[in-house]
């Protein structure tokens, strides 16, 4: 194997919305060296490959940075850091102006204003959104682009993380790569759960399947700082394509119905997106599935409107309805997903200030990785971003001089990649048959579809067990290859999650949202859990804690 | 749903390869590009969008495939009833062109300077 090494001033681990802006905003506004690592190819990495048809956070005319805020606050119960999300809630709108100038079309009313879908949402043509957002990159003389090296790892060095190594599998190599900034800007992650298809659809999924909690992973194994991992998204989506349902639901508030016909929301005050799931989850275990967003007899012209919008975010949906039958003739039936870990949509994450600094030294976090800050979505995980350069071109500019550790002195580099021994039998089978086990755990034990998402302790702590015992196998197991290497990390970061996932749902001791944590032996909401549940794994066992609300205003600094 | 590479068609351009967001598609020196991991497929349809020669499909399933995960030479058959959608991709627009079982094809246009309407 060959061994590469490289010297930066900032590293970003992950080249997605958030990594792709907050290396534009550094070559911009500094003169910092920067390398970008990417698990794939830049131009369709990350959960935007097949595009995304609306800009789902953004402040309409008719709304404030208040009445969004009171808004994110009412769908996760209060449990968010509303001095991150106001931070964000900032620069929303500049984000979209960005985006905008970087040539993304945005669908405007005639009198120039950004056309609504709903209350925050904007209607764009996102098929090309990655190619728009990753071509700076790709032009810019000040970025190093790694692409296919997946990261195993942070670089520690007397408590400050100091770069990454990565193993990349087509070049055979492994990247040392030194860094006075390290910003982890990876996905959440998917896969952690039963997924709702199996087999040769096993894949199908709404969140990226190669977004495997890694970015997670490297920032736990190293004693980060975790937040909200037992607030878990659940997605309610298309069945089969698992597409998202947001574009028939927002543009023609289709009715929600159940198999006798009857509009089963119609009895809530106020419907949260938690609710809505929980509702329809609900009329599926009490047998009045399946459930329907009910588009018979929409227009012709209607269907084929709705048609070119999948098609500029999920295309299999589109061919799905042509394969079996039209929205036109039979209602778009929609179910709950498996459970994923996404920063994005809900809080969890890296605990960060409010500035983005992880409780490691010289480590930063924004977009899907980083907590807290639920409903981020595009916008959101580039403002963050963007919040997140600054403090790091901010810090940099205070440590000029500093110099990089040598490299003997570097404390962690991993053994990981000594597990390749050629004589090995071709694992692949065994790796995917480990990754189903990890999945059915979770599900059966953990809160997985299969439960109707519901837990409790004895289950969990089953799991825990069980997962412990994937954790060892894994730990000492000689791969073949460098495509069965990287599975296989994939695997250790997904392991890595699960055992942390387990241990916030056991210490949330109550039933704070349905679905996302529904607790039934403590199925009541209790005000001692009105607080951040958090974590630390000191390399031996999970540290948790109960952190205090951090309201706005107040700009949480790390203090111990 | 996964895509499906025809190599008759396949002209060994390579631009496939580097772009899947799930580094799933390989290289034959014979054959061209191949994929084999049906079972990893997101069906982005990135790859589809790079091939100027209409080679690599997207084929649509039952969702009743479950276990256990079909090999690739099976998967021909399995999927010969299923309804298959290829992209042309150009500057300024992405033409779908869907291949019902019937035989019926339905050729749908995506402008790239347009939004969606919904």
């Amino acid at each position: 194997m060959k061994i590469k090494h490289l010297e930066t001033d900032i590293l970003i681990i992950g080249g997605g919305t958030s990594g792709c802006i907050a290396a534009k905003v550094a070559a911009e506004t500094s003169d910092y060296k920067i390398v970008v690592c990417d698990r794939s190819y830049i131009i369709r990495s990350g959960c935007l490959a097949a595009g995304v048809n609306a800009l789902n956070a953004y402040i309409g005319p008719d709304e404030t940075i208040e009445s969004c805020l009171d808004y994110i606050k009412e769908e996760f119960d209060g449990i968010i850091r509303e001095d991150l999300v106001v931070s964000i809630l900032e620069k929303l709108n500049d984000m979209v102006s960005i985006l905008e100038d970087m040539g993304l079309p945005i669908l405007k009313n005639t009198n120039g204003s950004y056309a609504m879908r709903g209350k925050h949402s904007i209607k764009i043509n996102g098929e090309n959104i990655k190619p728009i957002l990753a071509k700076p990159l790709i032009e810019e003389a000040k970025v190093t682009l790694l692409e296919e090296v997946y990261i195993l790892d942070l670089l520690t060095h007397s408590g400050s993380v100091v770069g990454g190594i990565g193993y990349s599998k087509r070049k055979k190599s492994l990247y040392i790569i030194k860094a006075k900034a390290t910003l982890c800007t990876a996905g959440g992650a998917a896969g952690i759960y039963l997924p709702n298809n199996q087999g040769q659809n096993a894949h199908k999924m709404w969140y990226s399947p190669f977004n495997c909690g890694s970015g997670y992973a490297i920032g736990i194994r190293a004693g980060a700082e975790m937040t909200g991992f037992e607030m878990r998204f659940i997605a309610l989506r298309i069945k089969n394509t698992i597409a998202p349902t947001g574009t028939i639901a927002q543009s023609l508030h289709p009715v929600h119905r159940n198999r006798l016909g009857e509009d089963y929301l119609k009895d809530y005050d106020r419907v949260t997106t938690e609710l809505r799931l929980h509702a329809t989850t609900q009329e599926e275990e009490e047998g009045r599935g399946p459930c329907y967003l009910d588009t018979v007899g929409i227009d012709m012209k209607v269907s084929n409107l709705l048609e070119k919008a999948y098609l500029n975010m999920a295309p299999s949906q589109t061919l799905d309805w042509y394969d079996k039958k039209m929205p036109t003739d039979l209602g778009v039936e929609i179910t709950g997903t498996e459970p994923y870990i996404v920063g994005g949509h809900s809080g969890s994450g890296y605990w960060v200030d409010y500035k983005r600094r992880t409780t490691l030294k010289r480590l930063y976090a924004a977009g899907d990785v980083c907590g807290g800050s639920p409903k981020k979505y595009v916008t959101g995980c580039m403002a963050e971003s963007v919040i997140a350069i600054e403090t790091i071109i901010e810090d940099l500019n205070g440590l000029k001089g500093i110099e990089l550790p040598e490299m003997s002195v570097v404390e962690k580099i991993t053994n990981f990649t000594n597990r390749i021994d050629e004589a090995s039998p071709n694992d692949t089978k065994k790796l995917e048959a480990l990754e189903l086990q990890m999945q059915k755990i979770m599900d059966t034990h953990a809160g997985g579809k299969s439960t109707n998402y519901r837990y409790n302790s004895e289950n969990l702590r089953m799991a825990q067990a069980e997962i412990i015992s994937l954790i060892e196998i894994t730990e000492y197991m000689v791969v073949k290859n460098g495509e069965a290497l990287i599975s296989l990390a994939e695997l250790r970061d997904r392991l890595m999650v699960a055992i942390v996932v387990i241990a916030h749902l056991l210490e949330r001791k109550e039933t704070r949202w349905q679905c996302y944590q529904s607790n039934t032996d403590y199925p009541q909401k209790s005000e001692v859990y009105q607080c951040y549940i958090n974590s630390r794994y000191d390399g031996n066992q999970m540290i948790m804690y109960h952190r205090p609300l951090v309201r706005k205003g107040l700009g949480y600094e790390h203090t111990n | 749903m996964s895509i499906r590479i025809d190599n008759t068609k396949c002209i060994k351009c390579r631009a496939c390869l580097a772009i899947c967001p799930g580094d799933l598609i390989e290289f034959d020196e014979i054959l061209g590009a191949t994929m084999d991991k049906q079972q990893r497929c997101w069906g982005c349809t990135a790859c589809m969008k790079m091939c100027t020669k209409g080679a690599i499909e997207l084929v649509a399933t039952d969702y009743k495939v479950s276990s256990p995960i079909i090999e690739p030479d099976d998967n021909q058959t399995c999927h010969h009833r299923m309804s298959t959608m290829t992209t042309q991709a150009s500057d300024d627009k992405v033409t779908w062109t869907i291949t019902k079982t019937d035989g019926e094809k339905i050729i749908i246009e995506t402008l790239k300077s347009e939004s969606n309407q919904y």
